[in-house]
């Protein structure tokens, strides 16, 4: 965890209201990609951003990073407006789909990008050795990268955005494409980054990878913010809780048993691998407001001579907190691009 | 500026890595392996050639009369040195029957067969008369045991040379054939080593470099580089660079830049390599030859910036490859149909002489020049006596008049006198006009040299005057109406009434030699040589005409100035001068009341005293201008002078000779011609063939000339014109800019004689530049542009 608590570390990031809307075709018809998104990145924590395709992430960071126009709203990196070379110059990025011109070599393509970030060679000498060694190219620096595997180029890729030492590091889905190795492999990495005190936004749509190293994740859908906080801000819950229980016996006898205030939402079904024995086992779901509720619950299923082999809480994972958020405002509607078969970047 | 360096240092890495880059400069080292081994070998020039003899039947005549009266004369121990069958063919020269002709093959046979031993015709004493050359000189001074075989016959021939001054043409010490390894071409060519680097620098090199970095070299340049940008627009690419702390109209730049490393790449090894084989086979070391890079690279960069631009469009490399091509082909065509224009509409009408009538000779003035009467007067309605007649030669070989009625120029029918150059008109007396029309060719002299006379009382009417002598390339005429022809066979006078009987009947000669004798006869039977004994005309000349109908001649290197006998046809030699300098130069003569001035290229105003024509100064033209013409005020010590640049100055020639600007009415006008009348009065030909005739030079002008323009030159100067000023002259660039910057001259020669000063053309150098500059800076600004405003 961070030393800092995020909440009163400075804001690297800040956006506010920021919109951002597309024109397409020959009459310029308009597609709003962000609709009013609001948020703060802190310094040293590592910031997750999910949301499905098209929904306005890789916008929102080419927004940050000067590579779109905002179209409204206001977002500033390090406190200078988004798109200034003084902004530009503390962020390392890693894009999706990394590009590197096919004659270079590793070695070669970070000399470039330092320069580009306006590094003296001496220092681009220096971080080359180190990073190459970092992200594991060392002894391959001189080969060309026509050579290079999806995962080698991520690696160049990642050690090209640490080149100039940034403060703030964005990385356009990290793993994408990668086996599970190499998405390991950066995934350990990026905690050791964070272990450094970087301070990363990620955007990735991997939600293991999300919630094994972010501290506060957002959640986009359809250009706008559904959520945003730690995992557990956002997975935790309020209101009725579903509990669910394994019981020894058959359904009938379950019902039978279960208290008039709960009867109506339970949920009964019999486990097909227990049918064959002499006392088959029933699942029984049961939405419960308060705890005296599932104490009744049970009471009454001992009461009837039931015998309960397990009493499982309820548990949201991400996912669940991310289908819920995306589907929450609009439930039951497509998503963006989905519906159209348009894409929204 | 370092990551827009290593932007451009990262595109020449790229460059070095396409296998195209290594196939071209491949072929660049094959080309210049086949090149390497071209040389030149000099000769010494010991023999007399054929070409040699100026003119075979004048130098018959001459040693005709050396063989009658021997004496002591050069000429005269020459001809009796000759062969004994070539002595009898001389004296039965002058016999009309005579069925063995003497031509230049004989002539030059024997003059070889002289050299061989020049102790029989030779003395010292003799020749102390002769004009030495300085190379005569130098050889005189040697003792014989210091001398070659080579150098013996050598100054036997330059002994010849004096001796027979004006019959042989001098030749360079050296003649040069074309080697290839040890293999040597059988051709030798009569040219100083000066005059083969000229010709290898203005016309051997560019075609060859055209060829090689204009075309092949830009359309591999286009394909290659094509994909440069496309690439870096991929969002992989483009994203990381954009999201770095550079600017991105710099980051197009130093990409553009970049994608220019391949033709650098290309150009660079090419000329180095031709610079080398230039400066080892041929001793030239061709420093200009550099100049060259950044030309080709201009030009490459104004189709790069082309393709450039359709890739941030289109983001294909296909598609801007395409659009470079067709912008090249676009060029191109345009290129072609400005040329055609120039060639078949615009230059033609350039008007290269004026003839006002009671201007150009006062004998014939019908009165002042007022303004030109218009009075009802319709196209080709009769002349009244004493109106006044403007008449205009063109580049294109027309004689026209003046018809104010309709403002336009005339054409004067002389389609019975093909040619390309009109000689004259000048005035005869009685509203009647002679001139005519020859050929530039060496030797094809069309028709038969007659002089046209046109009535302007009649119509414009045309008919048959006296015959041209041979070789005649200007005309004028005396005050009282006599039409002076000069050429390379000497100066002749015809009085105005012999020409108006019409051309006199030739003795008939045998079959194509008679015809040609006859062309390069001196005289005719109209025409009447009027140079003393001692003056000879020798290429190149030139002749200025005083108001005393005086004339200052120069010849090769000689200023003379022959006055007219009083009340006669006549012309005594009253004065010489030598010119210093380079004699086989081209040279450009005017006189005024009390100073000629005579200008060879890359040399200073030579200026001479009217009378006695001693030198009396010097004036180093302006840096980058050359001068193609010197007209006199015959009443001031002022001359009218005409830039290649067609920009004019006056020549102040006092005490302090000084180049003065022209009045403002003249001033910042194209000029075709600028020249004082024998009024005094300054005549200037401006916007093609527009007329504009000062008398004060500070007040308006006595005349004014402006045409309506043809519809063909309306669409060239509203359509074609516009469009190559939009457009990149990259025609030019790699025409006119390349040839200027080899040859380190701005202007182009064709033709030589007196015939110089109409085909010399002011090459567009500087423009081309600039419109090619201004396009790409244009080009850039745009995409530079459209990159920083649009979102990827």
């Amino acid at each position: 965890m961070l030393a800092t608590s995020p909440a009163v570390s400075p804001p690297i990031v800040t956006v506010e209201d920021l919109r951002k809307t597309y024109r397409s075709g020959l009459l310029g018809r308009p597609l709003s990609a962000l609709r009013g998104v609001s948020l703060e990145v802190h310094a040293g924590e590592v910031f997750g951003l999910l949301g499905p395709n098209g929904a306005g992430k890789t916008t929102l960071i080419k927004t940050l990073l000067g590579i779109v126009r905002k179209s409204g709203g206001r977002a500033r990196v390090f406190g200078q407006p988004v798109g200034t070379w003084r902004s530009r110059n503390r962020v390392g990025y890693l894009p999706e789909n990394l590009r590197v011109e096919k004659h270079h070599t590793a070695r070669s393509a970070l000399h470039l990008y330092g320069r580009l970030s306006r590094m003296s060679g001496a220092e681009i000498h220096r971080r080359s050795e180190e990073l190459l060694g970092k992200v594991g190219l060392a002894g391959r620096d001189r080969e060309s990268v026509r050579r290079f595997s999806k995962g080698m180029y991520q690696r160049l890729g990642l050690a090209q955005a640490l080149m100039h030492d940034p403060d703030l590091l964005i990385l356009d889905e990290p793993t994408d494409g990668l086996d599970p190795v190499g998405r390991s492999e950066i995934r350990q990495l990026l905690l050791q980054l964070r272990g450094e005190g970087k301070t990363i936004f990620l955007n990735s749509h991997i939600m293991q990878e999300v919630e094994a190293v972010c501290d506060r994740v957002a959640v986009m859908a359809r250009g706008t913010l559904r959520g945003v906080g730690s995992i557990e801000e956002l997975t935790a819950h309020s209101g009725p809780e579903r509990f669910e229980l394994v019981v020894l016996g058959d359904v009938e006898r379950v019902r039978a048993a279960l208290p008039d205030t709960l009867a109506s939402t339970a949920t009964l079904s019999i486990d097909p691998a227990s049918t064959t024995h002499p006392t088959p086992t029933c699942f029984l779901q049961i939405q419960c407001s308060d705890a005296a509720q599932i104490d009744a619950c049970v009471d009454a299923l001992r009461h009837a001579g039931l015998s309960i082999r397990r009493l499982q809480p309820p548990v949201q994972t991400l996912e669940d907190a991310f289908f819920a958020l995306v589907d929450e405002a609009h439930p039951g509607e497509a998503l963006p691009g989905e519906a159209t078969g348009a894409e929204v970047r | 500026m370092g990551p827009y360096l290593a932007v451009i240092v990262d595109s020449f890495r790229a460059a070095s890595a396409s296998r195209v880059l290594w196939i071209a400069l491949a072929a660049v080292i094959l080309f210049l392996i086949a090149l390497a081994p071209v040389g030149y070998r000099e000769n010494v020039v010991t023999r007399v050639s054929p070409r040699d003899i100026v003119d075979a039947q004048r130098l018959a005549q001459r040693l005709r009369t050396d063989l009658k009266n021997p004496s002591d004369r050069p000429s005269a121990r020459i001809a009796a040195a000759l062969p004994e069958t070539i002595q009898q063919q001389i004296r039965r020269s002058d016999q009309p029957q005579s069925e063995t002709r003497l031509d230049e093959q004989a002539f030059a046979d024997a003059f070889s067969e002289l050299l061989q031993n020049d102790d029989a015709w030779y003395d010292a004493e003799a020749w102390q008369s002769t004009t030495r050359l300085r190379e005569l000189r130098q050889l005189d001074d040697l003792s014989a045991s210091q001398l070659s075989e080579d150098q013996r016959l050598r100054r036997a021939r330059l002994r010849l040379e004096a001796g027979l001054r004006g019959a042989i043409r001098p030749r360079p010490e050296k003649t040069l054939s074309l080697t290839y390894a040890t293999f040597s071409t059988p051709a030798e060519w009569p040219l100083s080593q000066y005059l083969f680097r000229q010709t290898l620098t203005s016309l051997v090199l560019p075609p060859i470099l055209n060829g090689l970095l204009g075309i092949i070299g830009i359309v591999l340049g286009i394909l290659v580089t094509a994909p440069i940008l496309p690439e870096m627009l991929q969002p992989g690419s483009l994203h990381l660079l954009l999201s770095k702390p550079v600017s991105r109209p710099l980051l197009y730049l130093a990409k553009f830049l970049g994608g220019c490393a391949f033709m650098l790449m290309c150009v660079g090894p090419l000329l180095v390599g031709v610079w080398l084989i230039l400066g080892w086979r041929f001793d030239l070391w061709l420093g200009r030859l550099f100049y060259c890079i950044p030309v080709y690279l201009l030009l490459f960069m104004v189709y790069y910036s082309v393709s450039c631009l359709a890739a941030l469009q289109w983001k294909s490399p296909i598609v801007a490859a395409l659009v470079a091509m067709g912008f090249w082909v676009a060029c191109g065509a345009i290129g072609i149909a400005s040329s055609y224009m120039d060639e078949w509409v615009s230059e033609p009408a350039r008007l290269t002489g004026v003839t006002l009538t009671g201007v150009t000779l006062t004998g014939v003035s019908t009165g002042s020049l007022d303004e030109i009467d218009t009075s009802e007067r319709e196209s080709g309605e009769q002349v009244a006596a004493g109106q006044r007649v403007v008449f205009g030669n063109t580049r294109g070989g027309e004689l026209q008049y003046w018809d104010q009625t309709n403002r336009r120029w005339q054409t004067v029918a002389l389609e019975d006198y093909p040619g390309e150059v009109i000689l004259g008109p000048v005035p005869i007396g009685n509203q009647q006009f002679a001139a005519t029309r020859k050929s530039l060719r060496p030797f094809g002299v069309s028709g038969e040299g007659v002089l046209a006379l046109v009535d302007a009382d009649e119509q414009f009417a045309v008919r048959r005057g006296g015959k041209l002598p041979g070789g005649a390339s200007r005309i004028l005429s005396t005050s009282d109406g006599a039409v002076l022809a000069f050429g390379s066979g000497g100066v002749a006078v015809a009085t105005a009434e012999r020409l108006r009987e019409g051309p006199a009947a030739e003795v008939s000669g045998g079959g194509l030699f008679g015809s040609l004798t006859r062309l390069l006869n001196s005289g005719t039977k109209d025409f009447q040589s009027v140079l003393p004994g001692e003056v000879f005309l020798q290429e190149p000349f030139q002749v200025a005409l005083l108001a005393s109908d005086d004339v200052i001649l120069y010849s090769a290197g000689t200023l003379k100035r022959i006055d007219r006998q009083a009340d006669s046809l006549q012309w005594d030699l009253v004065a010489s001068a030598e010119v210093q300098g380079d004699v086989s130069r081209e040279a450009v003569l005017g006189a005024s009341a009390t100073t000629v001035a005579v200008v060879r290229k890359d040399e200073p105003i030579q200026l001479f005293d009217a009378d006695t024509l001693e030198a009396i100064g010097e004036l180093q033209p302006p840096g980058d201008r050359t001068i193609v013409s010197l007209s006199g005020d015959p009443h001031s010590d002022t001359l009218a002078v005409r830039f290649s640049d067609r920009s004019g100055a006056l020549l102040k020639t006092g005490p302090t000779p000084r180049l003065a600007d022209l009045p403002d009415s003249l001033s910042g006008e194209s000029l075709e011609l600028l020249r004082y009348d024998h009024q005094g009065r300054l005549l200037a030909v401006y916007d093609h063939d527009s007329v504009r005739l000062l008398g004060d030079l500070a007040g308006p002008p006595e005349l004014e000339l402006e045409p309506r323009l043809s519809s063909w030159r309306m669409i060239n100067e509203y359509l074609v014109q516009p469009l190559r000023y939009v457009i990149p002259q990259t025609g030019e660039l790699r025409a006119e800019t390349v040839r200027a910057a080899l040859s380190g001259e701005d202007t182009q020669e064709f033709g030589q004689g007196m015939f110089a000063e109409q085909v010399r053309r002011q090459l567009n150098v500087k423009r081309p530049v600039f419109t090619c500059l201004g396009f790409t800076a244009v080009m850039l600004l745009i995409g530079g542009i459209i990159f920083t405003r649009q979102d990827y």
